[in-house]
């Protein structure tokens, strides 16, 4: 039978960037929903790894280990996304103690609302990259809160504080019992590129102007 | 109507209607096949704007990529980027030394290394109007980091050639004109590369490395002044590889924006001037500030709008009628302006003339508020011209201050680039150059390598900024004849530092260089090593003030002046009973601004001060009257302390005692012997005898003036005083026959309304002067700290020739730099009393800076170390000496590292890398808070003086405790405030 959510994924994906609320309840009564949730967020990540390319060259990464990289790092936000999910699930057991609210339902939810992140490539243009990630990131986030809102039967208020909340669940996890596996996933990141990534904006103009370029005879010091 | 006519309309209606009924089936397919054929062109013009704009999108990811792959390596070694360093635009001069480098970056039509022909034509004349030692550099690739023009080598090349064909066709086509664009639209591309905040810095390093190479190429030196020309889009490519190129290059870089599209993200602030150069119907410069946020004025804190108001950066239009390109652009050499000059001649002369610093920008605004200094000049005894050149005194009483004397003149703006310096009119000179007194010569730096970084790391642009134009207006001096002089050196910001030429200075052994015809004063150049010392008068003698009936105060009303009857000091007999004479004491001029007199005379005989005499500085005025203009009490500046404290007592005096007594008039000195730390109780502390040619750190701090006319500051329960650093060198005083302090303080001084200037001032201009000194007004507290490592250095040092610099002289150095910075403000013009940034804090910098230096210098030198390696004796010196420097550091930074822009404002090689000084406090409020309380110990003077006092005693240092409080005539109205103590 056709009617997979992978099948429809385009509609899906178009109704989630309207950010209307049908495309949100499909994805919950389709089968392959999950799947179809996975894929949006491993494009989305590798949309976002073509996007932040930017760091791979400053920390001059070679051609190779780039595309390796480009490939980890999208595996890496698919991944950490069943993470976020699974923090906003216990934000919402914290939030309303009611079992209403399935993994699976915010996992779908949440993955389809990174579909204005596949736009993330956008990001590498220059000098209008930074605006445009800013938009990309509100939208996906207006996205997240239609998608809570309407597959789950949240109210506005009740999905802003459950995306909050779960944003912070996730933070505190990555900085406590997350650790080793985000230790692990920049290990995984390194490995792929071959040199020690930097990746904070700051850092890396820092990197930038204390390395020396790689050709010419007077270097600039 | 006749019957006919009526037939006629008839049969005209049924035409009509036949037509009609023949034509109406066909409308619609016409109409139809109308809008189809319109579509379809709407269509396919649709189609061309989402290809071409598809087309800019896929151009534009793959714009940043050229930079972005040269950066990680990914086309291996064989690029080459030192292949067309650029050419000359002519020939370079075989024969002449340099002066200035200039490089040209083009526009966005640049597609090779040749320009289009109007630019060429600009630059062939701007070269002939330029002097030959001026060396001006054309054809660097800025669009590609691989300095790769778009014609060759790449897989468009043939694309691009086509496109630049069209471009130098003046009559292509539309088509060919479209074609010709994409050059330009490759080459915006690339400016938003450049601006963009993740790929700029990538970018802008290698634009700065082929300008970097262009230079190297053409025999520039490290350090060479360098002007960028930015054109269009050459602006921002300037812009951004500026910051890359002052790092390496270590020089002053100006920039030229000719038309320039710049963004706001670059930091501008480094440059030494930023000069935007824009035409009226320019509609493509003026995409910058919509289209950067960071030129908005709501980023009030962004690098452009920060420049802009610290006058870093001045626009200069070129016209109403001037556009940005073509013929109406700043090239075109047909359009002419109003007064009969084409666009391209007066962009030459604009650009011509910032080049050799002839441009004449707005002169600053006058005053709107009266200074003290204004009014102080009313009386004719604080104006130079009141003493004539020629003066002859009677040596067995009047003694010249100092060898060298004069008053400093500052050149006009056409003669500096001849002279190199200041004119110097000669006061006083030694017996062999008696011929040059009364003559004005040429003053200069000398060429020893530590001038020379000095003077690299404190000349600086002068541009106003918004707040020294208000501090002006406001009643402050500030430096406004060297306002938009270039390369402002610190002779000239100490001789062009108040509105009148009027500052009176001695030199340490100035170099003299005669013409080769020998005795001629006009070709004579003294040349300096250290900064020329401000002083008061020319003469000086040792007096006291007689008290008697028929000597009575006379006062002379038409000269506002007071005669007074004195005693001379007589050395033989050794008191007062030498010659009598009257002599004169002007009146000193109201200080509005404190709100009392700056002195006076009204029973200066019963002064306490009186019983061991008065030195008196001045000159003969006209009439060969001595006019005493400054004063100093001997019973101050002698070496005979009335109390000898030893141990820990001397601690406690230094912290209870020293500012308890604050009756008027009273003088004290107390010497006090500190006691090392960790050495076994059983050995005494051996006092170091203070003796002739001794040097002594002095740590100087007043309190404020209150009383019935309190100064404005002292309202408020907290005074905080002023806080600097100076030496004193004990010397051998011929009058008296005895020993003496002699004192000059390193001032950071903020610009105010009396024309005080920062820098080195001996005591008897800064305290003892009697219009603009302190002494008569507030109590005063000198701390001179004599501990041998650091003020006389080590024993290892006589073995060593280059051995470096002692603590001392490395303080010294460094208060030079700050003090030259504070006269202009780091290019700004003014500084300003702030938490981050005020006497105390930038006193205490520069103490900081030294330390750095000092051990940096010993730890770098492997004779020393190897020295120290024989010489146990040396290593415990050089340990305490570490010691020393340690735990001050510790002290005034008491949370580590937390003044960051201590650790960074001077790079490896002393030269300020940061111009922090100008901002005034309001600028950044928050900042400037937050740094101030982060030092706190250095932010009150009390505290700062009484914690490295302490630090010296417990090192075993021996300090004089100089204190004065309101010492001269008698003011009922004021009485002395001392520093509040906090802290400890």
């Amino acid at each position: 039978m056709a009617e997979t959510a992978i099948a429809h994924l385009e509609s899906l994906i178009f109704g989630a960037l309207s950010l209307k609320s049908e495309a949100f309840q499909q994805i919950q009564v389709l089968s392959k929903g999950s799947q179809a949730a996975l894929l949006v967020a491993f494009i989305a990540g590798f949309s976002q790894a073509i996007g932040q390319g930017i760091v791979l060259f400053s920390n001059q990464v070679r051609p190779l280990r780039f595309f390796l990289s480009l490939l980890m790092s999208a595996l890496l936000f698919a991944f950490s996304y069943v993470f976020w999910a699974l923090s906003t699930w216990a934000a919402s057991i914290l939030l309303f103690r009611g079992g209403w609210m399935t993994l699976p339902a915010v996992i779908r939810t949440l993955g389809l609302s990174y579909a204005p992140l596949i736009f993330s490539f956008l990001v590498a243009l220059p000098y209008l990259g930074l605006p445009i990630s800013t938009v990309l990131s509100i939208w996906s986030f207006l996205a997240f809160l239609t998608g809570l809102k309407a597959a789950l039967g949240l109210n506005l208020w009740q999905a802003f504080g459950c995306g909050v909340l779960g944003w912070a669940v996730f933070e505190g996890l990555q900085r406590t019992i997350g650790r080793p596996l985000a230790g692990l996933g920049r290990w995984l990141t390194n490995t792929a590129a071959g040199v020690n990534l930097v990746t904070n904006l700051k850092d890396l103009e820092r990197v930038v102007s204390r390395k020396t370029a790689p050709v010419g005879k007077e270097k600039l010091k | 109507m006749s019957q006919r006519v009526k037939r006629l309309l008839w049969v005209g209606a049924g035409l009509v209607a036949f037509l009609s009924a023949l034509i109406f089936p066909v409308l619609p397919v016409i109409l139809q096949s109308l809008v189809i054929a319109l579509g379809a062109t709407w269509q396919i013009l649709a189609n061309l704007i989402v290809i071409t704009l598809i087309s800019i999108l896929v151009a534009s990811f793959f714009a940043p990529l050229e930079a972005l792959g040269w950066w990680a390596g990914w086309y291996g070694d064989e690029i080459e980027t030192t292949q067309h360093p650029g050419s000359l635009v002519e020939p370079f001069p075989t024969d002449l030394e340099i002066t200035r480098y200039v490089v040209y970056l083009d526009g966005i039509s640049q597609a090779r290394f040749t320009y289009l022909p109007e630019v060429e034509r600009f630059l062939d004349a701007l070269a002939i109007d330029l002097p030959d030692n001026i060396v001006l550099i054309k054809g660097i690739m800025s669009y590609s980091v691989l300095n790769k023009p778009l014609t060759e080598d790449r897989l468009m090349a043939f694309f691009w050639r086509l496109a630049d064909r069209l471009q130098m066709n003046p009559r292509s086509s539309i088509i060919g004109g479209l074609i010709a664009a994409t050059i330009n639209i490759r080459n915006v591309l690339i400016v938003s590369v450049s601006a963009d905040q993740r790929y700029g810095p990538i970018y802008n390093q290698g634009t700065a490395q082929l300008i970097h190479n262009s230079l190297m190429g053409y025999g520039y030196q490290p350090g060479m002044p360098l002007t960028l020309i930015g054109y269009s889009g050459g602006g921002q490519m300037a812009v951004g590889a500026a910051p890359y190129l002052k790092r390496s290059l270590k020089a002053p870089i100006e920039l030229i924006s000719l038309s320039g599209v710049i963004s706001g993200n670059q930091n501008v602030l480094q440059l030494e001037h930023l000069y935007h150069l824009v035409g009226g119907k320019d509609l493509i410069e003026k995409v910058g500030p919509v289209m950067f946020p960071r030129r908005w004025k709501l980023f009030a804190l962004s690098y452009w709008n920060r420049a802009k108001r610290r006058g870093k950066i001045s626009l200069i239009s070129l016209g109403s009628q001037v556009g940005h390109n073509g013929a109406d652009g700043p090239y075109g050499d047909q359009a002419l302006l109003p007064d009969g000059r084409t666009y391209l001649q007066q962009t030459v002369q604009i650009v011509s003339d910032i080049i050799q610093d002839k441009l004449l920008l707005g002169q600053t605004a006058p005053q709107i508020h009266s200074s003290n200094y204004d009014r102080y000049q009313q009386s004719p005894f604080n104006r130079p011209g009141t003493y004539p050149l020629h003066q002859s005194v009677d040596p067995d009483y009047y003694r010249p201050i100092a060898p060298w004397m004069g008053r400093l003149i500052l050149p006009a703006r056409e003669q500096r680039s001849r002279l190199k310096g200041v004119f110097l009119e000669v006061h006083h000179a030694p017996p062999e150059y008696q011929y040059l007194v009364g003559h004005n010569v040429i003053l200069r730096w000398s060429r020893e390598p530590q001038v020379r970084s000095y003077l690299r790391a404190v000349t600086k642009d002068v541009h106003f900024s918004e707040d020294a134009l208000y501090s002006q207006k406001q009643g402050n001096i500030h430096p406004y004849r060297i306002d938009h002089w270039q390369q402002v050196g610190p002779l000239e910001s100490l001789a062009g530092a108040r509105p009148n030429d009027d500052v009176i200075v001695r030199l340490k052994d100035p170099g003299v260089t005669e013409g080769a015809m020998g005795k001629e004063p006009s070709v004579a150049i003294l040349t300096i090593a250290h900064e020329p010392v401000q002083i008061t008068g020319r003469f000086y003698g040792l007096v006291q003030f007689l008290e008697s009936s028929e000597d009575a105060l006379v006062t002379d009303v038409r000269n506002r002046s007071e005669m007074l009857r004195v005693v001379h000091f007589d050395r033989a007999s050794r008191q007062f009973n030498g010659l009598r004479e009257t002599i004169c004491i002007p009146k000193a001029v109201f200080d509005q601004h404190h709100g009392s007199h700056p002195s006076t005379l009204q029973d200066i005989t019963k002064s306490p001060a009186n019983v061991m005499g008065w030195y008196i500085y001045g000159a003969k005025d006209a009439s060969g009257k001595f006019v005493v203009q400054s004063i100093a009490p001997r019973q101050l500046l002698r070496l005979q302390p009335d109390q000898v404290i030893e141990g820990k007592a001397a601690w406690t005096y230094l912290k209870q005692q020293a500012w308890k007594d604050l009756t008027k008039g009273t003088i004290r000195s107390v010497l006090l012997h500190g006691v090392k730390q960790n050495t076994a109780p059983s050995r005494p502390p051996v006092p170091s005898a203070w003796i002739e040619g001794d040097r002594a750190l002095l740590v100087h701090v007043y309190g404020g003036i209150g009383g019935k006319k309190k100064e404005p500051t002292a309202s408020s329960p907290i005074f905080f005083g002023h806080f600097a650093y100076g030496v004193a060198t004990v010397i051998q005083e011929p009058l008296a026959d005895e020993l003496m302090f002699d004192i000059e303080y390193h001032q950071v001084y903020t610009h105010n309304t009396d024309g005080i200037i920062a820098g080195t001032i001996a005591w008897n201009r800064f305290l003892g002067d009697r219009q603009f000194g302190w002494l008569g007004r507030r109590p005063v507290c000198d701390l001179l700290i004599k501990l041998n490592v650091f003020t006389e250095g080590y024993a290892a040092q006589d073995a060593m020739g280059d051995w470096p610099q002692l603590a001392l002289d490395s303080l010294i150095a460094q208060l030079e730099v700050m003090t030259a910075r504070y006269r202009i403000g780091d290019g700004t013009g003014g500084t300003y009393v702030g938490a981050a940034h005020n006497c105390s804090q930038d006193s205490n910098q520069a103490l900081y800076a030294a330390l750095k230096d000092v051990q940096k210098r010993m730890k770098s030198s492997p004779d020393y170390q190897e020295l120290l390696r024989q010489n146990p004796a040396q290593e415990q010196q050089f340990q305490q000496i570490v010691r020393l420097s340690k735990t001050i550091r510790r002290e005034l930074m008491p949370f580590g590292t937390a003044r960051a822009d201590w650790q960074t404002e001077q790079n490896s090689d002393g030269q300020v890398s940061q111009a922090t000084l100008g901002i005034s406090p309001e600028e950044d409020a928050f900042q400037n808070i937050r740094i101030g309380l982060i030092s706190w110990r250095t932010l009150l003077p009390r505290l700062a003086s009484e914690t490295i006092a302490k630090l010296f005693l417990e090192q075993g240092a021996s300090i004089w405790v100089l204190r004065a409080n309101q010492v001269g005539g008698y003011d009922p109205d004021i009485q002395p405030i001392a520093p509040t103590q906090i802290g400890w």
